[in-house]
Formats: C-alpha cells, structure tokens, sequence
C-alpha cells in the first residue's frame, strides 16, 4: 500500500482511538484520589498487621502471595520453554558444550569497567532483596539487578557463565520450590496457604514482616536464575555458538 | 496534578514518538530503553516507586538486550 493510502486509513482509524481514549478518560478521579476501601485497608491496616512498612510487598507477597506464585512459575516455565527450544535448535546436549569464550564486544576499558561494577550491583540486588518489606523493591526487582551483575560478567569477558548452565537450573528450581514451600508453611503452621505464619515484628526492622521477606529472597533467587539462563541461552544463540 | 507529573506525560509522549519515529531496529531498541526510563519516572511522580523500580529493571535490563540479541541472532542466520 502507498504511503498516502496508508495514511488515509490511519486517520479515521487514529480518530476513533483516539475519540475513545477521550471517553475512557473524561469522569476518572484525578491523580492521587479515590482510593478503593482496599486500597484504604491495605494502607491503614497492614504496617500493624504484618510489620511491613512497603505495603506493596505486604500484598503481593502476603495477601495475594498465591497469585504471585503463579506469576513466579509463569516465569519459570518461560526460562524452561527458552532453554528448550533454543537449545533443540542447536542441537547441543548441554553436557557435551565446548568451553566458550566470550564475544569480542569489546572497546577500551570496557572489560574493566564492567568487572569493576559486579560488586556494587550484587550489592545493590542484595539490598533491594532483603529490605524489599521495608522500602521499596522486592524479590522481583532485586532478582533482575542480579541478573545484570551476570551479564557484566559476562561483558568483562568472563565466559564462564555459560559453563553453568545446570547450577543455574537447579538454582532457579530451588527458589521457585522454596516459594512454594512457604505456601504449605501456612498450610502446616497456620490455616490457610500463604498464611504468614511467622510474628509482625517492629515495622521497619530488617526482621519483621513474618514470611514476607523470605518470600521476596525465595522469588529474588528464582528470579535472578531465571533471567540469567534467558540471556546465557540467548548470548549462546546469538553470539557465541561456533557455526558447525 | 503537579507540574511535574505533567512534564513528566509530556516527555513520555515525546519519547514515546521518539521510538516510531526512529527506524533503525538497533537504535530503535537503546531509544525504547530510554523512553522507559521515563515512564519509570512517571511511575515514580505518581507515587508507584515499586513500580519505577520493576520497570526500570525490566527496561534497562531485559528489553534491550533481548531485542539486540534476537537482532544479533537473525544477522548471523542471514550470513
């Protein structure tokens, strides 16, 4: 289709999108206001109930920590599914991987500065993991920042990470089982799954919140795995894999 | 609204037209980057820091590599 063409369908297409995101958004509450009578409990009640001063953490890993056990496993079959299908391109049985080195993506002082910021980015998703019930950030979060701190090893040349491939699986399994774990705890140990079986504590101590920040270290490792072997399968496919 | 949050909608909208607007797939995939980093910043005027942290991780992180190394990918399928 021409260049004209396209733009005369776009404009009657454009207009009626446009006209219904008027009507979407004409009559919201405005920024800031018209909180749920859940989102009112949640911020009135949770820093005394469960010793969390993110109340966000207190929902998704407290309240609703069964719906983030299915998004921990969706992304735990999506690390599975990548690994499977890119690894049956390759037609690699793990086991038999030569050693690999890292592309030679490199500019001057690059490998230096991508060893030198490892440290500090484990430090950091160290950090947003364990006081992810205490500010903001969490399990997820944290776990994606470890994730990086892989790549810049990766970047400092170091291809040893993809010699680890099966530490990496069974660290991913570990983290989302250890989560489940956590589940049954509350079947166990108190009446219901997920029931944060474990005491408040004082808000803002990095020990309160019961199970919430096991929970985030649970899904901080599964995550951190997860998203490391999605980019150790992808650098193999892309970059690194010898044309056979 | 503030004033901030307002500049913050205008500069997602610009960087938003920022990523139509540029056409090479490797460029395109640094610029998305960007431009999520301002949404990241919106998140963060409207009071949803949990969400700026995720989003800044996902965008910075995740998104960009992916798209270079699928683009990577396909350029070594064509040699």
């Amino acid at each position: 289709m021409s260049r004209r063409g396209r733009g005369l369908l776009f404009l009657p297409i454009g207009g009626m999108a446009l006209a219904g995101l008027v009507a979407a958004c004409t009559g919201l509450p405005d920024a800031g206001s018209g909180a749920s009578a859940y989102g009112r409990f949640v911020a009135d009640q949770m820093v005394d109930r469960r010793g969390t001063t993110d109340v966000v953490s207190a929902v998704t890993f407290d309240l609703r920590a069964f719906d983030t056990l299915g998004e921990e496993f969706i992304l735990f079959a999506a690390a599975s599914a990548c690994a499977l299908i890119l690894r049956v391109q390759a037609g690699a049985d793990p086991d038999t991987r030569r050693e690999r080195h890292a592309p030679a993506i490199a500019f001057a002082g690059m490998h230096a500065l991508a060893a030198w910021l490892v440290a500090p980015t484990v430090v950091l998703a160290a950090y947003i993991i364990s006081h992810g019930h205490i500010t903001p950030g969490g399990g997820f979060q944290g776990g994606v920042i470890a994730a990086s701190a892989s790549l810049l090893v990766f970047a400092a040349g170091r291809g040893a990470i993809t010699r680890s491939v099966p530490a990496l699986e069974v660290t991913e399994a570990l983290g989302a089982g250890a989560f489940a774990l956590l589940g049954v705890g509350g079947l166990v140990f108190a009446t219901a799954a997920f029931a944060n079986f474990l005491g408040p504590g004082t808000p803002g101590d990095l020990l309160s919140g019961g199970t919430i920040p096991l929970a985030n270290i649970a899904v901080g490792i599964e995550v951190a795995a997860a998203f490391t072997l999605i980019f150790v399968e992808l650098f193999e496919q892309a970059l690194v894999r010898d044309a056979r | 609204m503030t004033a901030l949050q307002v500049a913050a909608l205008l500069l997602v909208a610009a960087g938003g037209t920022a990523v139509v607007a540029v056409q090479d797939p490797r460029r395109q995939a640094l610029v998305a980057g960007v431009f999520g980093l301002c949404v990241a910043i919106l998140f963060f005027l409207f009071q949803a820091p949990d969400v700026a942290i995720s989003q800044i991780v996902v965008v910075t992180v995740g998104l960009p590599l992916m798209l270079l190394l699928t683009l990577a990918a396909l350029d070594r399928e064509e040699e």
